[in-house]
């Protein structure tokens, strides 16, 4: 069994070196783990990348939660999810002291439009490529029309929507299910 | 305050489904259009830290809890957030294949991944609305989302990001 001190260490260096986004993560992950410790199968590690598509949130974090449990039982994932987000979070609670501080200078309020002139157009680029994946009959298309209208023109709680989408995927897909998963890739 | 702010972050931690960028735009939707405690401008500016930070994105709600609620709302969004997640995880790692080859949770994960689009859009049409009012930022949105999108050279995220700012203080003043 793998010992505690040595899933913190592994984890947070993952944490502290995992720029770039959630498939940069998970490669520097999976290099981690299974290439420099070897403490999973390639096959063991998809597994665990697999279980975040079934859970809310960052599709990462789920899977260091997974692996730290394969590891070392519950502590083993309490470990790797602490330190999985300890870095993030001090730096993150670093920068908002920060700006806290310095928010009603000018020079922040040019910084913050120019950043939110960029999101604008970062969120319009993920808009699209999710669709591109995600969305692939006409079902999907107007349950996607049928969320942004209760969200823009209702004003519904997003959560309720996410759930109303669940429903509407159950009417809509039950039958048609069986082929390849929405987006788990493997064939169920 | 604090509360309804933890509140507000557990239910989308426990419901946005459809990994982290479902979440920014539920983020986007509860703490900047319905609850008003966050502009847009430090929403994106929470946003571009998640992005020069290592980790996981998501771990920008704790910038968005700071300026909200303090040291406790960066830590208790936090929780809020990930702790879902965290639970489900264990849940499902004894029956995880029985529970991925179900066709009802299948389908179900089609429905939510179809909304997220739909999350996404809105988002992105709330933000653009709130922000290009004029000629620079909107040049600047289209030039992010070709230099994002990549169709010359793809730019990571951040530098992006971190550039725009940079020319926000030369231009938006």
């Amino acid at each position: 069994m793998v010992s505690l001190p040595a899933i913190l260490q592994v984890f947070l260096k993952i944490g502290t070196l995992g720029f770039g986004g959630p498939f940069a993560l998970l490669a520097l992950m999976e290099k981690e783990v299974v290439g420099r410790k070897g403490w999973l199968t390639p096959a063991q590690f998809a597994e665990s990348t697999a279980i975040g598509t079934l859970t809310p949130g960052p599709i990462f974090f789920a899977a260091a939660v997974h692996v730290g449990y394969r590891l070392r039982g519950v502590p083993g994932a309490v470990t790797a999810a602490t330190a999985s987000l300890a870095p993030a979070f001090l730096l993150t609670v670093g920068f908002a002291v920060f700006y806290v501080e310095v928010e009603k200078a000018p020079v922040v309020a040019g910084l913050s439009r120019g950043i939110t002139a960029a999101v604008v157009g970062l969120l319009a680029t993920v808009t699209l490529s999710t669709a591109r994946s995600l969305v692939r009959d006409g079902a999907g298309i107007l349950i996607g029309v049928a969320s942004f209208v209760a969200l823009e023109l209702l004003g519904l709680n997003p959560v309720w929507v996410i759930l109303g989408a669940a429903g509407l995927g159950l009417l809509a897909y039950r039958e048609a299910e069986g082929g390849p998963g929405p987006c788990s890739g493997a064939s169920s | 305050m604090l509360w309804r702010f933890f509140l507000s972050t557990l239910a989308i931690g426990c419901l946005t489904f459809g990994g982290g960028y479902a979440m920014v735009s539920a983020l986007q939707r509860e703490l900047v259009v319905r609850h008003g405690w966050l502009t847009p401008g430090e929403f994106s500016s929470g946003l571009a830290v998640g992005q020069v930070t290592p980790g996981p994105l998501m771990v920008m709600v704790a910038f968005m809890g700071y300026k909200i609620a303090g040291a406790w709302g960066a830590f208790l969004g936090t929780v809020a957030l990930f702790a879902p997640s965290f639970v489900l995880v264990l849940l499902l790692a004894r029956s995880f294949d029985r529970v991925r080859a179900n066709p009802r949770v299948a389908a179900a994960l089609r429905g939510v991944n179809a909304a997220v689009v739909g999350l996404l859009l809105a988002a992105t049409l709330d933000l653009g609305r709130a922000s290009l009012t004029a000629a620079t930022p909107t040049l600047m949105a289209l030039a992010a989302f070709v230099l994002i999108l990549g169709p010359f050279r793809r730019q990571p995220t951040w530098v992006v990001l971190v550039a725009a700012g940079l020319l926000g203080v030369a231009l938006l003043r």
